[in-house]
């Protein structure tokens, strides 16, 4: 859930308020994530004075897993540095993508830039095993928390104490990212971005360095996006391009439109509102198939598809701007005119 | 008009040229704007004009000669240079953020240390520089009639309250030379005066305007010096009293068979 929220609340900054339609959301989570397997699999290594081996072996896995299971130190450790240099990459990756951005004065062209790119970074990571194990993808990637099973603490070793440890986190993360995004926009960085989507040329004319505006909402977007990246992995043990498909970033793609763009609270909003279908959903199939013996379950666990479209198609009848509608930036400059009206009554 | 000093130019354009797809819509234009003056150019639709305002506040690149401001060679410099150069354009139709509010249009002209995304991030280093410039912006607001739709987004308020704005904002920006295409162009009658104050403002604060308009009764009671353009090249320059009289002028505006 936070995980989405970050993702959504990133897609918004490049496309709600930069006008940056980023088709590749998938790519910069994805990098995020592979990035994270593969940095937490050798660090946990070396922190423990273990020789390198290959990562994708059943050997390895077990090894990565007791480490996490019984190191705290080494465990959070790979977690940090691995977060950080995700964070990093992702930004780079940004950058890197925020050059094509500045080649081409029709955005769309961008996203079909980005979209390919996405789809290039599955094939390849899908193929080609020497980077990300191919399609078994990189397991054992162990909750950061894990460890504390094995300690004797009362309540925090149980088995139900670390996973919410680590929801917390994500939450924690997901709440500083709003904030991040929330300032960002109510700024007068965040009008420039707005003045850019609304017209690239007139803000030029204003002596707005429009490239330059481009590539530092790219740079925050995609380091946001690999953050996700970095947290997922460690929620789901397992970084798996199954999970870094174009069909995904088109779901963060209708969170963002189903709440709203240009507006934070809306982009939470949808994040929240999509996860919930698809969690009822799922609840829903296990439910069928537990009492309704012979019914296929899947009619349940897909009809999500279904009602995201529709909920979509009514959203774009009723509601073409989002569940929230866009927000001003709201800076203290508003305050200065309201002093005003106070007096004059 | 003879060259007297240097320094008295804000704006000088060399043999500028500029072609699409064969057609010279811009032949060899050489002309001069005098610091603190109202330069007018003026044309039939299709002279060029526009597309001579257009190399000259960078966004078009011209094909051949240069372009001058303040005496910089400023040729071939990004867009967004201009404006740092002290460049203010407005366009024909206006082409403002409609997405955002009166208010954000204005202080977006004004560089805010709050800029740069890292020190957007800390509101103390922008927030001092943001009430003073809303402060600046509520004034120049009010006298253009439009404090009362500050909340009120671009899109939202009249085509001549849109026209309005475009001159707060350039009040606002605090340029040198000013631009403007066609300013009164589709106002309504009574907008008419209160653009021209506004523009007269303007050059009371020793701003130089270069106005391309049509409505050349209004326009020739404001400026200084004319400049006429057809089909691509200069074709007269000099005071307006001179310009009326001038037969070329009539011809390229009526039509040969009628003079």
């Amino acid at each position: 859930m936070g995980i989405y929220i970050i993702l959504t609340l990133s897609l918004n900054l490049e496309y709600g308020y930069g006008g940056q339609p980023n088709f590749g959301q998938a790519l910069f989570y994805g990098m995020g994530a592979f990035m994270t397997a593969i940095l937490t699999s050798n660090l946990l290594f070396v922190f423990t004075h273990h020789p390198l081996a290959n990562i994708c072996t059943i050997t390895s896995l077990v090894q990565r897993e007791s480490i996490a299971a019984s190191n705290p130190v080494a465990t959070l450790l790979a977690w940090a540095i691995s977060g950080l240099v995700s964070v990093l990459v992702g930004a780079l990756i940004g950058f890197a993508a925020s050059y094509p951005a500045l080649r081409v004065r029709e955005e769309w062209y961008l996203a079909m830039v980005l979209l390919v790119a996405a789809q290039i970074f599955t094939i390849i990571f899908s193929y080609d095993a020497s980077l990300g194990c191919g399609f078994d993808g990189i397991a054992g990637i162990s909750n950061p928390f894990a460890w504390l099973t094995s300690t004797s603490i009362p309540i925090l070793n149980s088995n139900y104490a670390f996973p919410s440890i680590y929801a917390g986190v994500i939450a924690l993360f997901a709440y500083l990212c709003y904030t991040l995004t929330e300032r960002l926009t109510n700024s007068p960085f965040g009008r420039q971005l707005k003045a850019v989507r609304d017209d690239w040329l007139a803000a030029s004319t204003l002596g707005k360095n429009v490239n330059a505006i481009r590539a530092q909402v790219m740079v925050i977007g995609s380091a946001m996006a690999s953050l996700a990246g970095w947290l997922y992995v460690y929620y789901i043990g397992v970084a798996n391009t199954a999970d870094y498909t174009s069909t995904f970033t088109f779901s963060i793609w209708v969170m963002m439109i189903l709440g709203g763009y240009a507006n934070n609270r809306g982009a939470i909003t949808g994040a929240l509102v999509l996860t919930l279908i698809n969690e009822l959903t799922l609840v829903g199939s296990t439910l069928v198939q537990t009492y309704i013996p012979g019914f296929n379950p899947n009619i349940v666990n897909y009809s999500k598809y279904l009602l995201e479209s529709l909920l979509l198609l009514i959203l774009l009848i009723y509601r073409p701007k989002g569940l929230l509608k866009e927000s001003r930036i709201r800076t203290p400059a508003y305050t200065v005119f309201k002093d005003g009206e106070k007096n004059s009554e | 008009m003879g060259r007297r000093t240097v320094s008295e130019w804000i704006l000088e354009t060399q043999s500028v040229s500029k072609s699409y797809g064969g057609v010279k819509a811009v032949d060899q234009v050489t002309l001069r704007v005098k610091k603190g003056s109202v330069t007018a150019l003026i044309g039939p639709n299709g002279s060029g004009k526009s597309t001579l305002f257009n190399m000259i506040s960078g966004v078009d690149k011209p094909d051949g000669g240069r372009i001058l401001i303040s005496e910089k060679d400023v040729t071939g410099y990004p867009l967004h240079k201009f404006f740092q150069m002290g460049v203010y354009r407005t366009f024909q139709n206006p082409r403002l953020f409609f997405g955002m509010s009166v208010l954000e249009n204005t202080l977006l002209t004004v560089k805010s240390p709050g800029d740069n995304p890292l020190t957007a991030l800390l509101p103390s280093k922008w927030l001092k520089h943001e009430l003073n410039i809303a402060e600046q912006a509520k004034e120049i607001l009010e006298m253009f009639r439009l404090s009362e739709v500050y909340k009120n987004g671009a899109s939202e308020i009249s085509g001549g309250q849109i026209k309005l704005l475009q001159l707060a904002m350039v009040l606002m920006a605090n340029p040198r030379l000013v631009l403007l295409d066609e300013p009164i162009a589709g106002v309504s009658p009574h907008l008419v005066p209160i653009i021209f104050n506004a523009l007269l403002r303007i050059r009371e604060q020793g701003k130089t305007l270069f106005i391309i308009e049509h409505r050349l009764h209004e326009l020739f009671e404001v400026a200084d010096w004319v400049y006429v353009m057809g089909r691509g090249r200069l074709i007269a320059s000099g005071q307006p009293s001179d310009i009326i009289k001038n037969d070329r002028v009539k011809e390229e505006y009526l039509g040969s068979s009628i003079v």
